[in-house]
């Protein structure tokens, strides 16, 4: 063990690992450059770098498991496709996924049979692709991403029998309720009349190689691009190879896809209700436009969140014990320039969720009026803090958390830098939170009800009945009077006739 | 029975844990110990065997469930949750066939007063009219919601109960006849059951773990369930039958789920696992990820899945045609499954799983996860199935053929379908016409 002055602390450890990799690469080969480390905990350190003008990368060192993960991050999402032209991107995921520079298959295979896993996603604002290999074939990973950005083929065979696989994938969302309500709103978010980042039939069925050819070339390869890598590496290996793979001389040119502001400032404030004639849910969803992720603020909306949603004693608990909801959540995100905060409920079908809307309302009107408890917000400080604990043994969500950082705020650290700010956030915050931000004014409400049927149909309807009823009663009564009278009348007529001898 | 398998619990147990390479002890308690420093969190199972769902009479199933429900709700109503919600500790309680298990998630600097109030909660526990109505009233919309969602566990639990006799999860009719004694009853039996263990994955050493439980080992109560391993006396094949569940004509997929018994849980799981591993265990690979996605485009999701529901273990074969690829989708699946021990394919990827460093790295490491790992070494303790020094490598090709030919038969095949009802059964009459077809609706799996 070293005399105490020796030693030295973990945060300082990180910077001076650090400054000796920047130095050394100052020296040497200039083809990385340092930007920054946050400690994620006292074994993890994340450190980030700058490969070239376009790809920047996050190394985290964990031996936890022999193995690594390597995710490489677009900052290109579906929500930053034209309208109509939704589901491109997707599809050219799946492209550069399973294709790379190889004939049909041979890529899967390739990562198989090198004890690897790989997996592709597009969400809002970025696409992403994920390997997991054992962590001696970070050469591998490293040639496959590269061979997946220089050397992508746009196989005809290839195209047609993922256009398949995507129409599948289409059809088995399109009957999802939960997906197609939540499509509704984030349609309203972002003014799109449709929203489906997996596109249309029609849309898929006459994409072309030479589409995606120049959606490849031409936008996502021009935008910012992030690698990470977590688990078993070294560092120095794992940069020298990505400076390698991807030297600054043959960056693509293009925008650095600059920070958006929110889309849509129209839909704020407003409600929209859906009615069906049938349906079995009714779904609501109340959500606030709130700073994004790197703001000051962030940090209580999430502690915030975690209060309103907890077990017992909360806003969601309460909805839950008094059968009002079937579930109810409460959640903070963050997206590009901009955040959000939510309510969603699920409710057996009814007509009008005007209950929930109030519980809301009372419970925020309460923050803001008399503020939060203690235990409240050692409650909600502690669950948020293990959630993000939580993430770090995941390496996935770990990885995850740069990706989106980085493609939402330019800055992949910003999610570790959250753990500071939520130890810091206090009662105060949260209800001066609430009284700038929860308001109506900044507010998107989205309900799916029952269709409301005429509020006095029923009676109306009942009225006419018994209107037509009575008259037609009468009507017999009159009609039978009047015939017996006839009948009575007639006889008598009859009897008065003089007799046919009398004439 | 094997003789092995009358071993009592407690000796395999004190072997196994000696043989760990991370074990503690605490005081007539086990602890199985697992470090984690990537983070500041402690995981804590406190494991009950013996008071698992095994217990429960046909005509009382879901009494282990509830006796579970019980003490969550206990908690929720006597401040127990909140208190530690304050410590931002989530606590949750699970049913499974051998045990039931307390489980504690933490920071760690709040482990040692959770651990305090999770014991108080423990022996606190007491069981009431009410409390046992609320459990009910709880427990049956829980399950109205799950059957409700179409929960492809829930309805494969009834399947297999149709099929292969496992128990049923839950049933709303013996629900409602669970009486207050039996409930108290079971409760405290599950409370102060024989034998207690924990699981614990820490940043803590696990001196600092053995110190926190101290309140719960000091001077626990026993004399409840007490352990032993399931006795199925054999396995039987169940008829060639599809379940085609009703409510799904909105669907423009079809959810197909093939469910193959393959015997006890006692049994080594080194064939079962390298087929699944063959067939497409995890995302995105295998055989079925190589023939129905990349080259036919027929679905979107494949996998192959190796589980167990009570003490019966099964594969789980998974896919999800849109309604124009299903007729050919099913039959190609029918020959494939019929056809695999002739298949090349399966038996070049045997051969890559058991010869290929590389390729068996890649089919564990999945495996190699904090929790996974100690997750294997208490199944090890518990069900003492039999370990082959050189694992898979030691599996020969005539041992899987055997196996293929005993399991992979038509008479072995249970299919679980949701989709469009007509449709479904068209071709399923078209193509198998002696197939035995069950048409259930969804709420007939909590009935």
């Amino acid at each position: 063990m070293y005399p105490a002055i020796f030693r030295v602390p973990d945060m300082a450890k990180t910077s001076l690992y650090a400054a000796i990799i920047f130095c050394i690469c100052t020296d040497t080969c200039l083809a990385y450059r340092f930007v920054g480390s946050e400690s994620l905990s006292d074994a993890l350190v994340a450190h980030h770098y700058s490969i070239n003008d376009r790809l920047d990368a996050v190394i985290v060192v964990d031996p936890t498991m022999p193995t690594f993960e390597y995710h490489t991050y677009y900052a290109m999402g579906y929500a930053d496709e034209p309208e109509g032209e939704q589901g491109r991107l997707h599809f050219l995921e799946h492209i550069i996924a399973g294709m790379g520079s190889r004939p049909s298959g041979e890529l899967n295979q390739l990562i198989m049979r090198n004890g690897g896993q790989h997996l592709a996603y597009t969400a809002h604002h970025m696409t992403y692709f994920t390997m997991r290999f054992p962590r001696d074939k970070l050469a591998l990973a490293v040639e496959i991403d590269r061979d997946r950005f220089y050397r992508t083929l746009f196989d005809m065979e290839f195209i047609d029998n993922e256009k398949q696989v995507v129409l599948t994938e289409l059809s088995r969302n399109s009957t999802r309720s939960r997906r197609r309500f939540s499509r509704q709103f984030w349609g309203l978010v972002y003014g799109r009349e449709k929203f489906n980042g997996v596109g249309t039939a029609a849309l898929i069925e006459g994409i072309k190689p030479g589409d995606l050819q120049q959606l490849f070339h031409n936008v996502l390869r021009r935008k910012r691009r992030l690698v990470v890598v977590i688990g078993d590496v070294d560092e120095e290996d794992v940069l020298t190879k990505l400076a390698e793979a991807f030297p600054s001389r043959d960056r693509p040119k293009g925008d650095r896809s600059p920070l958006s502001r929110f889309p849509n400032p129209d839909a704020l404030g407003e409600s929209f209700h859906v009615r069906f004639k049938s349906q079995n849910r009714t779904r609501f969803k109340k959500a606030w436009h709130i700073p994004a992720l790197g703001h000051p603020d962030y940090a209580s909306f999430r502690v915030l969140a975690s209060i309103l949603s907890r077990p017992s004693n909360s806003l969601r608990s309460s909805l839950l014990d008094s059968q009002v909801v079937r579930s109810f959540s409460v959640w903070a995100s963050s997206y590009r320039g901009f955040g959000f905060m939510g309510c969603n409920a699920e409710l057996v079908p009814v007509r009008s969720t005007r209950a929930v809307e109030n519980a809301i309302r009372a419970r925020l009107e309460q923050i803001k009026t008399q503020g939060i408890t203690d235990s409240e917000l050692a409650a909600g400080r502690n669950i948020q803090l293990r959630h993000r604990y939580s993430q770090l043994q995941d390496r996935s969500d770990t990885a995850w958390g740069f990706g989106a950082a980085f493609a939402g705020g330019g800055d992949p650290l910003l999610y570790p830098r959250l753990i500071r700010q939520i130890r810091r956030v206090n009662a105060d915050d949260i209800q001066r939170i609430v009284g700038e931000h929860l308001i109506d004014a900044k507010s998107i409400t989205l309900s799916w009800t029952l269709k409301e049927e005429h509020p006095f149909g029923a009676q109306i309807a009942a009225a006419v009945v018994l209107i037509l009823a009575i008259g037609a009663t009468v009507f017999i009564i009159v009609w039978t009077i009047r015939k017996a009278i006839r009948r009575f009348t007639g006889e008598a007529v009859c009897s008065e006739q003089p007799p046919e001898n009398l004439i | 029975m094997n003789n092995h398998l009358k071993i009592s619990f407690k000796i395999v147990l004190l072997l196994v844990v000696i043989s760990q390479p991370v074990r503690s002890q605490v005081p007539d308690h086990h602890l199985f110990y697992w470090n984690d420093n990537r983070a500041p969190l402690t995981t804590l199972d406190i494991v009950f065997p013996g008071a698992g769902s095994i217990r429960d009479d046909t005509s009382r199933a879901g009494l282990a469930v509830t006796a579970a429900r019980l003490i969550e709700d206990y908690s929720k109503m006597h401040g127990y949750a909140a208190r530690l919600e304050a410590l931002g500790t989530e606590l949750d309680f699970s049913t499974y066939y051998e045990y039931q298990v307390i489980s504690i998630s933490s920071l760690s600097e709040n482990l040692t007063a959770s651990v305090r109030i999770v014991n108080e909660l423990m022996r606190g526990m007491t069981v009431t009219e009410f409390g046992l109505e609320e459990a009910k009233r709880n427990l049956l919309e829980s399950y109205e919601k799950t059957a409700d969602d179409g929960d492809h566990g829930l309805l494969r639990n009834f399947v297999l109960s149709q099929t292969a006799g496992v128990n049923r999860w839950f049933s709303r009719e013996a629900l409602q006849q669970i009486t207050l004694q039996e409930a108290r009853k079971n409760c405290t039996a599950y409370l102060n059951a024989d034998i207690v263990f924990f699981k614990a994955i820490s940043d803590l050493d696990s001196t600092a773990i053995e110190k926190a439980l101290l309140p719960i080992t000091e001077n626990r109560p026993r004399g409840g369930f007490v352990w032993s391993l399931p006795t199925r006396e054999d396995d039987h094949l169940p008829r060639h039958s599809a379940f085609v569940f009703e409510h799904y004509s909105h669907l423009k997929n079809i959810i197909c789920r093939w469910i193959i018994p393959i015997g006890r849980v006692d049994e080594e799981n080194y064939i079962p696992n390298m087929v699944s591993w063959a067939l497409g265990r995890g995302t995105g690979r295998g055989l079925l990820y190589e023939y129905l996605r990349v080259e036919s485009g027929l679905a979107y999701g494949t996998s192959c899945s190796f589980r167990r529901e009570d003490d019966v273990r099964f594969l789980d074969v998974y896919a999800d045609p849109r309604l124009e690829n299903s007729e050919v989708l099913l039959t190609k699946m029918h020959e494939f499954i019929a056809g695999l021990v002739e298949n090349p394919d399966f038996w070049q990827s045997i051969a890559e799983l058991r010869n290929n460093p590389d390729a068996v790295e890649a089919h564990i490491h999945g495996e190699l996860t904090p929790q996974r790992e100690l997750d294997n070494a208490v199944d090890k303790a518990m069900f003492n199935y039999p370990i082959r020094e050189d694992a898979i490598r030691s599996v020969v090709d005539s041992e899987i053929r055997s196996f293929l030919r005993r399991y992979f038969v038509e008479q072995n095949l249970v299919i679980m379908l949701l989709g469009p009802k007509g449709h479904i059964i068209e071709i399923l009459e078209k193509h198998w016409p002696d197939i035995t077809i069950h048409v259930q609706p969804v709420e007939k799996a909590i009935e």
